[in-house]
């Protein structure tokens, strides 16, 4: 049975539209005029208990409205949403109580407090049992590696540091289900590798559903099992990260080791099947799609201007299958 | 419900206290606010020597008692309230598993526990400076502590009208100039209540504060 359900959700927006110029800001004060904008646009999908789901999407593409619907801080224009049996506006504390979230920079910890304060009152607020918070506690303690952190002031933490306690905080509780929104924006390489283990590993042990919305393409390739692309308000994509790869992935990259080759085979060779981005005396890389030509195909025109040796060929990656979809629109 | 908002309450206070000087200039501000306050009304009874039957112990003595009372009646969580809205930290104050009035609340309270702190050593170090000796039964005392607990949920609800004004405005300074004032005046902290006219006495009887 679904976890969260989202049926038709929309949600939408009055801006004001102004003239420009300091009159077009004065004629507002006494004839404003304003226009609807729909951020989130008749979506609908079910998420499953224990999921990683990766919610990506370009730029004010619908993300983080969305998670602000599901977590009851923003109420809906039309449509149902259900998360763990309830309505998250309607009964917005009840539905607290088994939810976690990291919103990007905004922090729960107390900026000039020890971080242990912090935990401690989450402890206090979600009435967690001693002996089930001693547990946690060591347990994040050891995987996100806080001993050295936790009698510190938080405004005294790096942004690593901070983010490794936020996470913790968030999970402290045992929540069914966390939202985790940016949660590795700006972190150096080594932070973001124990974050996505630390993900893993809680979902692993304790069934969590977790919602993560990034624009980190590691991310999503390394915890995530399943996709929702939202682009202008609409889901695009809502499937398993390998289908969303065969699906948009259809572009394939090969490098060849030739040799015997003509000069500018670029110019020689003008297909419309495939491309040659880059050549050398020894090496062509080229691009082509599955549903244009095959490899035999390709190896058999480029043999025509030299002799290939080797070939080795790379599936689209997560990334580029992204900006194609981003530069479409 | 309860052991949260106190927890709040605790947590604030450690906030607030974790810098010492926070605490030193709280306090020295309110002694040089009853300084100014006594100074004037040395002035006045240099004058006329008398004010509406209060006696200069008696004035100096309110004084202090007002300079105990400013922090508890007049400090509170609408400028955070606000600042919280125009900043999105309401996002996360939104997902704590409790309401977002008991939230306020026991931060509230933590904000005027460290106000009584602040206000109660400006008192004592008053009493020294102007040598006042406030001779009070138990009976008193008690009335007067739970009067002024039951004002904390009064002034309460003035901080949360102002600061939900946050939603509307881009900022509630004017707003919390006008709560301030009107605690002042009404709540008898500029002077007391029998020295203005009768018509502010008789507004008086209908409003709490």
């Amino acid at each position: 049975m679904a976890i969260i359900e989202a049926k038709n959700l929309v949600k939408e927006y009055k801006t004001i539209i102004k003239d420009k110029g300091i009159l077009g800001y004065i004629k507002h004060l006494f004839k404003p005029k304003y226009e609807k904008f729909t951020a989130v646009d008749d979506i609908s999908f079910q998420i499953n208990e224990g999921e990683l789901v990766g919610y990506i999407g370009e730029n004010g593409a619908g993300k983080s409205t969305t998670i602000k619907m599901l977590t009851g801080i923003l109420t809906p224009t039309s449509g149902d949403v259900s998360v763990n049996g309830l309505v998250p506006y309607k009964s917005r504390i009840e539905n607290n109580k088994n939810i976690g979230a990291v919103f990007g920079q905004k922090t729960q910890l107390w900026w000039d407090l020890p971080v242990i304060e912090s935990f401690r009152l989450i402890k206090k607020m979600y009435k967690i049992p001693e002996g089930e918070y001693r547990k946690n506690l060591k347990k994040f303690t050891e995987l996100l590696d806080l001993e050295e952190l936790l009698e510190k002031q938080v405004k005294n933490l790096s942004l690593g540091q901070k983010m490794r306690c936020e996470i913790a905080a968030t999970f402290l509780h045992n929540p069914k289900i966390v939202y985790l929104d940016e949660p590795t924006i700006g972190l150096d390489v080594l932070v973001k590798e124990n974050i996505r283990r630390f993900i893993k590993d809680i979902n692993k042990e304790k069934n969590t559903t977790v919602i993560l919305t990034t624009h980190d393409v590691k991310d999503i390739e390394e915890v995530c099992d399943r996709i929702i692309l939202i682009d202008k308000g609409k889901i695009i994509f809502d499937g398993e990260k390998q289908k969303f790869k065969d699906n948009y992935g259809k572009n394939v990259k090969a490098e060849l080791i030739v040799k015997e080759k003509v000069e500018n085979i670029a110019e020689k060779i003008k297909s419309e099947n495939f491309t040659i981005t880059e050549e050398s005396n020894e090496l062509i890389k080229l691009k082509f799609s599955h549903e244009k030509t095959t490899i035999m195909n390709v190896m058999e025109e480029i043999s025509n201007h030299c002799k290939v040796i080797d070939i080795h060929m790379q599936e689209s990656e997560l990334e580029d299958i992204l900006k194609e979809i981003y530069k479409k629109g | 419900m309860i052991g949260s908002i106190f927890t709040l309450a605790r947590m604030y206070i450690k906030q607030y206290s974790i810098y010492k000087s926070n605490y030193i200039l709280f306090t020295i501000n309110r002694l040089v606010e009853g300084l100014v306050y006594i100074f004037v009304w040395l002035a006045i009874y240099n004058q006329t020597g008398n004010a509406e039957g209060f006696t200069l112990n008696e004035i100096v003595i309110y004084y202090v008692l007002v300079i105990i009372l400013i922090p508890i009646t007049t400090w509170g969580i609408n400028e955070e309230m606000s600042h919280s809205i125009r900043n999105g930290k309401i996002n996360k104050e939104l997902l704590a598993p409790l309401s977002y009035f008991k939230y306020y609340f026991g931060l509230n309270l933590g904000e005027i526990g460290f106000g009584a702190l602040v206000g109660v050593s400006a008192g004592i170090i008053s009493c020294f400076i102007w040598q006042v000796n406030i001779s009070i039964s138990l009976v008193n005392l008690i009335s007067f502590i739970v009067v002024v607990l039951l004002g904390i949920p009064v002034t309460f609800f003035l901080q949360m009208i102002v600061g939900t004004a946050g939603f509307y405005t881009n900022s509630i300074w004017g707003m919390q100039i006008l709560r301030k004032s009107i605690v002042y005046i009404f709540s008898g902290l500029i002077a007391p209540l029998t020295f203005f006219p009768r018509m502010v006495s008789k507004t008086n009887k209908y409003i709490t504060i």
